[in-house]
């Protein structure tokens, strides 16, 4: 049993509809007896019958019943009569002709009426020029007592199984005549009160109005003065809204370059389509040789050829290339081309990023410097690899930078994107760096994840772009991140197609 | 980058020293900058990120690297003897593939895990190092079933073989087109009206490179004593490092290695080449680059272990030796990295960066997000395309600009074959991937797109820019205009739109958007022959924008 308190609660929270149903369970229990004694309407009290039963005040079952009601043309009948009535009451005051009744009678109806009344010897017919009809007494008399067809009429809808012997009798005729009544399985609710709608009906439900809706009205007119609010089901599950969103793979990107600013780096960018000098001479990867083959790259039809950037910087990497640009180093020992490094073609790596900045006469040193572009490579397309990706990627440039610095940077990173504590350093191979290295770190929700690779530019590709010290390189699989965060599998899913899912997206927060 | 497959137990034998498993996998396996990709029983699958060191791509290379980290005995400098035997090359192979580098190896115990090994790097330094064989490619001989001296020439197409695995001769031309070998590769040499020959002095062919070795000579079997290595291709640079680590690797078996005379004519050459070379590496050089201070004693310690000969010079200096397959070594910071790696990286010092913050974000990422804020907030959904796209929906669909995409001429797929110069084609796309879905459908998209520009260096030029499609049954003009104006004055600007034309917008709704006499884009209604080309039935809307003009403009 509930409490005193707890029954006042769930009466607060009760619905006008159920207020108004729920007392008028303790003396009926059908729909049909609801809808009469509450006078509402059948959709409301089956609402209501069903917010009851959620909430455990009733048990509701279903009774099937075979319901007599009234067909179009009874409906119609019961307004004006039925026909047999009609032709009487024309006849009771002077006998009528045929075509004198077809005025207040059609001739289906006149037809009709004529066997009817015959049989009931209510009526006398004489063949004259046309039909003579005139009523006898025994007819005077039906018009007086009326129709039994109409009075069982005007009682329906009836349970068909539960007839009186008259009614019987009047639905057996009537169902004979044309669409005057019809039969119909209804489906009704038969509430039972639970125990808890036996506790609010005693407890009593007050009939003090409660405001429901507020409206402009109860507002301004100070209506809600000394009211009681109708307590709301704050548990109940609503619609959703439909609204616009942001992409969360572009508020990711976003996010990704607020941290890198927050970590203190310039924003820069690049072309789309670069230079083979930038993509690749520049970075020091050897024309016609395999190690320029760490990737496949796109070429372009037409234009084919970019300029290159001014001769000094031109020759520089030319003789880097050459003869080592006396970097110390032994250089890659071929004839370079500058057709070769004038062809144009879709940036392969954001770090063709780098030595074009570098190369900028205006360039501030010393300076943290990052990018977030998307790349192009023709790979076989699969759930890891697509033609078009995002990466992101940097470098740092000042006096006295070193190796150790880099792997602190590295662990800055591995705090500020992913949150990881633990983290390890591994050596690895990137063609431009010496030495290279690798960040693996443990993300608190994905485990331990490669993050990001790292090195120090050759002197090979710093010096000929007339950077003295070392240049601290680094680049991110920013979409590998994204996946994780976003919960994608499929590369191709962070170009999302439907718009369903974009619809139905999550907030990221990196 | 390389995987190696590899048996562990093989692997402990090469090193000399048991370890487990646990030690390979947490630490002795990133010696070589690898990583174990899978473990099945005794078989090894190692990813190794070098791949520009072929000479670890072999168990005997990796178990190499591993020993001398262990501090293990290794005789480091390889020495050959000779073999007296002579390889002529000659000049008809001038354009064709003119350069060979050989060597005998004898007393070779082949078992089943070397013959394994010997094949997996012969096909790795081909396929990566060797450009799929156009560079190098190699060839391995039963030398007890040649009879010297060998000639290398190029033979008429006519000419006749046992191709390996074959049981009749086939012409040359018949192995191209026929021998699985010759249909993979046969487009090295197709070009050309004679192809290379290896032959010995009874007339028997050797093999014909770079396509496929002969059925009786190029048979190597667990019976095979002694070995013929040939490489041959165009640069004696990759010759020369292919044809020593195929030795080093065969050494490391306990094979004899022996030098052969490659006489080209005038120009005699005793391969292999076993060059060695130095580099000093410069202590002070050495802590300025990785933060880390240590002693000469110390460096010639973790160079020892890194497979280098280290001599002291002076007090900073250090002599460091080693041999020519080490192609990677062009600096004294390619020494320096080894030694890192030996020294152990997560043992290294760690550092705050020594370089002030410099925070810039570039204004039109700003305001890109502020925008798509915006526009989010009016109902829109914003969608993410690709800057490639394909001519079909460019051209077919009517989605023609007027200005001629850059496109790409080795595609992989027909989907992707040209770069944007719009991003509305794009929205049309995702609202004809989406007919089924609920209306209205608002959807907007930022990005750079690709224009043919002249004036600048790369002859293209990337602005952002800003598009806005609504799809629905009442959309209108007023609808698209609306939303544009609703861009323009949240960010405080005047535009003005004037009457034009343009194919893919219905002729009279449609608008040139310009502010201070610049075109900034267009607004209007899109033509329902576009529609009906993308299946679409309800109207669309919209406008696009040139995103980076107008935030040069505030």
């Amino acid at each position: 049993m509930e409490k005193q308190q707890d029954i006042k609660n769930i009466i607060k929270k009760l619905h006008p509809l159920e207020r108004r149903v729920l007392p008028a369970l303790a003396d009926c229990n059908t729909e049909t007896l609801l809808e009469k004694t509450t006078s509402l309407k059948q959709v409301e009290v089956v609402r209501a019958l069903q917010w009851l039963y959620n909430k455990r005040m009733v048990n509701l079952s279903e009774k099937i019943t075979e319901l007599v009601e009234l067909d179009s043309n009874g409906i119609e009948f019961l307004k004006t009569g039925l026909p047999e009535k009609r032709f009487l009451q024309a006849l009771s005051t002077e006998k009528k002709t045929f075509s004198q009744l077809l005025k207040v009678l059609s001739k289906e109806e006149i037809n009709m009426a004529i066997g009817l009344l015959k049989s009931k010897a209510a009526i006398t017919v004489r063949k004259e020029e046309e039909l003579v009809f005139s009523i006898t007494n025994q007819g005077k008399k039906i018009l007086e007592k009326g129709f039994m067809e109409e009075r069982f009429l005007q009682k329906l809808p009836l349970n068909k199984n539960e007839l009186e012997p008259e009614d019987k009798f009047c639905f057996d005729n009537l169902l004979k005549r044309k669409k005057i009544v019809k039969t119909t399985i209804r489906k009704e609710k038969i509430a039972k009160l639970l125990p808890l709608g036996e506790q609010i009906i005693k407890v009593g439900i007050s009939s003090r109005q409660v405001i429901d809706r507020l409206t402009p009205e109860i507002i301004k007119k100070d209506h809600y003065k000394g009211k009681e609010f109708r307590a709301y089901d704050v548990e109940i599950n609503v619609p959703k809204i439909k609204g616009g969103k942001t992409h969360p793979y572009a508020d990711f990107v976003f996010q990704a370059r607020q941290k890198l600013v927050e970590m203190g780096f310039t924003e820069t960018t690049g072309p789309i389509i670069e230079t083979e000098f930038f993509n690749f001479d520049a970075l020091y990867q050897p024309q016609n040789h395999p190690a320029r083959n760490w990737t496949d790259t796109y070429a372009i039809k037409q234009p084919k050829y970019g300029r290159l950037p001014d001769k000094k910087t031109v020759q520089a990497v030319k003789n880097a290339h050459e003869n080592g640009a006396g970097t110390g180093s032994t250089g890659w020992k071929y004839k370079w081309s500058e057709t070769i490094a004038k062809q144009l073609m879709p940036r392969a790596h954001d770090t063709a990023i780098t030595p074009r900045e570098l190369s900028r006469k205006d360039l501030k040193i010393p300076g943290r410097y990052f990018t977030i572009v998307r790349c192009f490579r023709p790979d076989v397309i699969d759930a890891t690899h697509a033609v078009e990706f995002n990466q992101l990627g940097g470098f740092v440039v000042g006096d006295n930078l070193n190796f150790a610095q880099l792997l602190g940077l590295l662990k800055d990173f591995a705090q500020n994107l992913t949150g990881a504590k633990e983290f390890k350093y591994f050596p690895d191979y990137f063609p431009f760096v010496e030495p290279g290295v690798q960040l693996s770190a443990k993300h608190p929700k994905f485990g331990w994840m490669e993050l990001c690779g790292a090195g120090i530019g050759r002197p090979e590709l710093s010096e000929p772009l007339g950077i003295k010290g070392p240049v601290l390189m680094w680049g991110f699989g920013i979409d590998r991140l994204a996946m994780l965060k976003l919960g994608i599998s499929d590369i191709r899913d962070l170009f999302q197609t439907n718009i369903k899912t974009l619809r139905e997206s999550k907030a990221v927060m990196l | 980058m390389p995987t190696i497959e590899c048996s562990f137990k093989d692997l402990k034998k090469l090193i000399g020293k048991p370890i487990t498993y646990t030690e390979l996998e947490k630490e002795l396996i990133l010696y070589v900058k690898g990583e174990i990709e899978s473990k099945e029983r005794d078989n090894l699958k190692i990813e190794v990120a070098e791949t520009n060191r072929p000479d670890l791509w072999s168990t005997e290379g990796i178990a190499r690297e591993i020993k001398c980290k262990l501090g293990l005995k290794y005789n480091n400098l390889l020495k050959c003897r000779k073999s007296g035997l002579t390889v002529k090359v000659h000049p008809n192979l001038k354009n064709i593939r003119p350069r060979t580098s050989c060597a005998v190896v004898k007393n070779v115990k082949l078992t089943n895990e070397i013959l394994i090994q010997l094949i997996q790097l012969q096909e790795k330094i081909c396929n990566t190092f060797g450009a799929k064989r156009e560079q190098v490619a190699i060839g391995v001989y039963d030398y007890n079933k040649i009879t010297g001296p060998i000639e290398y020439k190029a033979y008429p197409k006519t000419h006749k073989f046992i191709p390996l695995e074959f049981d009749k001769e086939l012409t040359l031309s018949q192995i191209l087109q026929k021998h699985p070998k010759g249909r993979e590769y046969g487009k090295l040499l197709e070009k050309f009206d004679k192809y290379p020959l290896f032959i010995d002095s009874v007339g028997q062919v050797l093999s014909m490179p770079p396509i496929i070795n002969s059925n009786h000579t190029g048979k190597v079997t667990l019976n095979t004593k002694n070995l013929f290595i040939e490489c041959s291709g165009f640069d004696d640079r990759y010759l020369d490092v292919a044809l020593d680590i195929m030795v080093l690797a065969l050494h490391d078996r306990g094979g004899i290695v022996e030098g052969v005379n490659v006489d080209y004519g005038k120009v005699k050459k005793t391969t292999p080449f076993l060059e060695e070379k130095s580099i000093s590496l410069n202590l002070d050089r050495f802590e300025k680059i990785s933060g880390l201070r240590i002693s000469q004693v110390e460096a010639m310690k973790l160079l020892k272990k890194s497979n280098f000969i280290a001599k002291a010079k002076g007090k900073n200096l250090v002599d460091v030796k080693f041999q020519n397959y080490r192609q990677d070594i062009m600096h004294q910071v390619d020494i320096m990295e080894d030694l890192l790696i030996t020294y152990g990286y997560n043992n290294l010092p760690v550092e705050e960066l020594n370089v002030l913050p410099t925070p810039y974000l570039r204004p039109v990422e700003k305001w890109s997000r502020k925008i798509a804020g915006l526009l989010a907030g009016t109902g829109g959904i914003e969608v993410m395309n690709y800057m490639l796209t394909n001519k079909e929906d460019l051209q077919k669909n009517v989605m023609h600009n007027g200005i001629e995409p850059i496109e790409i001429s080795n595609p992989v797929s027909k989907n992707w074959n040209i770069f944007r110069t719009w991003l509305i084609p794009g929205l049309m796309h995702f609202l004809s991937k989406n007919i089924k879905q609920e209306y209205p459908q608002r959807i907007f998209e930022i990005g750079e797109v690709v224009l043919p520009d002249a004036n600048t260096e790369t002859k293209t030029s990337n602005p952002v820019s800003l598009a806005f499609l609504i799809a629905s049954a009442d959309a209108d003009f007023t609808t698209a205009k609306q939303a544009m104006q609703h861009v323009f004055d949240y960010i405080g600007l005047k535009q003005k739109t004037v009457e034009t034309k343009h194919d893919s917008f219905i002729p009279g709704r449609v608008g040139r958007i310009t502010c201070s006499g610049k075109t900034l884009g267009y607004v209007g209604e899109i033509n329902p022959e576009v529609l009906a080309n993308f299946g679409m039935e309800l109207p669309v809307v919209g406008f696009e924008l040139n995103l980076t003009e107008i935030v040069e403009m505030l």
